[in-house]
């Protein structure tokens, strides 16, 4: 015992399964226990070895059974289905969660540089006394980002498609069209940092800290939303990636499913036009 | 030597002094690991608290109620439709109101008292196939607790095998206890790779770096000066995040502080070394910036913190030798639920060691060869 523990401690072993000594005599009278030891420290890791085992354990049973070797057979038997994702891969929701942080990243952390770099050098200013109008300096420094964005939508779907195999469901255009809107809401973001903050080394921590990492932790892309404390649900709502990571999800594995798509592209549509009219103001009360 | 010391602790001076001048850019340092282990520690569990689920229950017996009141007395199953035809089923889980449907067939009773086996059908929204496998799993233990109490209310023998589990270092496989250790890293790597990076992609741009390269600075002192402040940074951060977890969530320690700080250390350390590397090629903010991003992003998504490592595909797995936050991770869960020591960290601590070695020497090569 000593040794295996040694070797989970080592992580050469993911669980030990001990069998007592009396196991055939116990079997023989109807029951046996089978010990099985996991390594807790990667709790979910852990649950899934205790359900493979166990689902080993119940095929056993059932064999036997069906060979009457035993007595009795399992009252409920569960049939599992997964929807959207048969074989339980984990790339197929991994992928579309990638997409959302890297739209994230292109859409808010390049567009907050590039605008507290203008503050920064006073170059901004500058431009503000050209016959330019001030959203007309807007469109044209954020164009090029959304452009951007866009290039790396198409990037990150062909991977998904091609190199990763997540098949797209639904449609190519509601696929666009979410991601347009998100590439919108990201870019307002980043616009709303730089202009607040002005220097690009707060600007960038700042939209990394209210972008990435909420868009990596609370998007209910790795972890569900439903089981959040309701105070940091609340928060969540504000994010405008739970809607996309939702709006991807539907869309790359269940198809065009509009009781999602509607709902949650309107948020972000809200979302885009606030952020649009919150820079507006701001650019024109910063001058 | 002493001299050599002496210019490093200056530019420290002057590191730490540009960057705590600024009162936003001092709370940007501060606030946000403190709010982000707060916030995060609640959400990262692969716990479920609820799961919806909609029932088509066509048997309607009391061997069907029986098994549906152990899932409602759960207190984790909240059940959102009572179902009545098999077309609903579909619209539930589509529309990601329900995460499970289940089924229940006209002759569930019939079956079980006549010692045939029933099915229970399940779909579960494989949306977030990890979530629904959590969910899964929930259920089937409860269709266990029903099966148990079925045959010992209608003597029926116990099943021929049973598997009694138990979890070491974790007993109740509560995720936090795995997440939040976890955090200790992930929050510090992000804004100290990203100080790092920034800090001579400044000076160049502002045009101070050539300045400091007429100075009688050694490249290897200027590095020191810039590695210094990042490293305090990153420990304050370190230990702000290490504070909410012990304070707040009472996250049972079993290790020592100082193996703990020693790993934090010599993370810090390989990832400021990695920060500084991008700092010495790129030419602007932006693109140091752009450089980091493209390395946080897979750091934090490959640490291992989310997804078993083990899990990955070869090549993936070899990227993550050279990802510092996943030797980090592993110490910190390891010092915080094994309570190891030193001898036993051994494997993440020479790799980080390898990596501050050979970006730090980069970094300061790239230093003194890149003039311009």
């Amino acid at each position: 015992m000593d040794q295996a523990q040694q070797l989970l401690l080592e992580q050469k072993v993911d669980g030990i399964l001990r069998i007592p000594p009396d196991f055939v005599r116990q079997l023989s009278q109807g029951h046996a226990d089978l010990q099985l030891i996991v390594h807790g420290g990667d709790a979910n890791r852990a649950r899934i070895i205790q359900g493979y085992v166990q689902g080993a354990a119940g095929a056993w049973s059932a064999r036997r059974a069906a060979q009457g070797e035993s007595a009795g057979v399992t009252p409920v038997v569960l049939q599992t289905r997964m929807w959207f994702n048969e074989a339980n891969d984990s790339t197929y929701f991994l992928v579309p969660g990638l997409i959302v942080l890297v739209m994230t990243l292109i859409g808010g952390l390049m567009t907050a540089m590039v605008m507290a770099r203008e503050w920064e050098r006073g170059t901004l200013e500058a431009l503000m006394v050209t016959p330019v109008r001030s959203d007309e300096i807007l469109i044209g420094k954020t164009l090029p980002y959304f452009a951007l964005g866009m290039i790396g939508l198409v990037a990150c779907v062909l991977a998904a498609k091609f190199l990763f195999h997540v098949p797209l469901v639904g449609s190519l255009w509601v696929l666009l069209g979410a991601s347009m809107l998100y590439v919108l809401v990201a870019l307002g973001i980043g616009l709303l940092i730089s202009s607040w903050v002005k220097n690009q080394l707060v600007a960038s921590q700042l939209t990394m800290l209210v972008t990435f990492m909420p868009a990596f932790m609370l998007s209910g892309f790795m972890f569900d939303l439903r089981s959040m404390p309701a105070a940091v649900r609340l928060i969540t709502y504000l994010l405008p990636a739970r809607y996309y990571v939702a709006l991807l999800q539907s869309v790359f594995l269940a198809g065009d499913v509009w009781s999602v798509i509607l709902p949650n592209a309107l948020v972000l549509a809200a979302m885009a036009a606030v952020l649009a009219l919150g820079s507006h103001t701001m650019m024109r009360k910063r001058l | 030597m002493l001299n050599s010391l002496l210019r490093i602790l200056a530019l420290t001076r002057k590191e730490l002094l540009a960057v705590l001048k600024d009162r936003r850019s001092r709370m940007s340092l501060l606030v946000p690991p403190l709010l982000q282990t707060l916030i995060f520690g609640y959400a990262a569990s692969y716990d479920l608290i609820h799961v919806p689920y909609a029932v088509l229950d066509q048997d309607r017996t009391s061997a069907s109620q029986q098994l549906l009141a152990g899932l409602d007395g759960s207190g984790i199953f909240q059940r959102v439709a009572d179902l009545t035809r098999e077309s609903d089923l579909a619209p539930c889980i589509d529309s990601r109101r329900a995460l499970l449907a289940l089924q229940i067939q006209p002759d569930f009773e019939r079956r079980l008292l006549s010692g045939e086996s029933a099915d229970l059908q399940v779909i579960a929204d494989g949306r977030n196939s990890n979530t629904a496998g959590t969910a899964l799993g929930y259920l089937g233990s409860i269709v266990e607790q029903f099966n148990a109490d079925w045959r010992s209310s209608h003597g029926l023998p116990p099943a021929p095998l049973g598997i009694i589990t138990r979890a070491w270092y974790n007993p109740n496989l509560e995720t936090r206890w795995n997440m939040i250790p976890g955090l200790i890293g992930t929050l510090t790597l992000i804004q100290t790779m990203m100080l790092a990076a920034m800090s001579v992609a400044r000076e160049r741009e502002q045009g101070t770096f050539d300045q400091l390269l007429v100075t009688p600075f050694r490249p290897y002192e200027i590095m020191a000066g810039k590695a210094l402040p990042a490293m305090a940074v990153g420990s304050v951060q370190a230990t702000c995040v290490l504070l909410v977890a012990q304070l707040w969530f009472h996250i049972p320690f079993a290790g020592s502080y100082l193996t703990l700080y020693a790993g934090l250390l010599m993370f810090l350390l390989a990832a400021i070394g990695i920060g500084l590397l991008v700092s010495s090629v790129a030419a602007t903010m932006q693109q140091a910036m752009l450089y980091s991003m493209l390395l946080i992003m897979p750091f934090s998504l490959l640490s291992g913190m989310t997804t078993p490592l083990s899990n990955m595909p070869r090549p993936v797995q070899y990227f993550t030798d050279i990802n510092p936050l996943r030797y980090a991770i592993d110490i910190t869960r390891r010092v915080y639920l094994e309570g190891a020591g030193l001898h036993l960290l051994w494997p993440d601590l020479w790799p980080l060691a390898l990596i501050a070695a050979l970006t730090l020497a980069a970094a300061s090569w790239m230093f003194s060869h890149r003039m311009e």
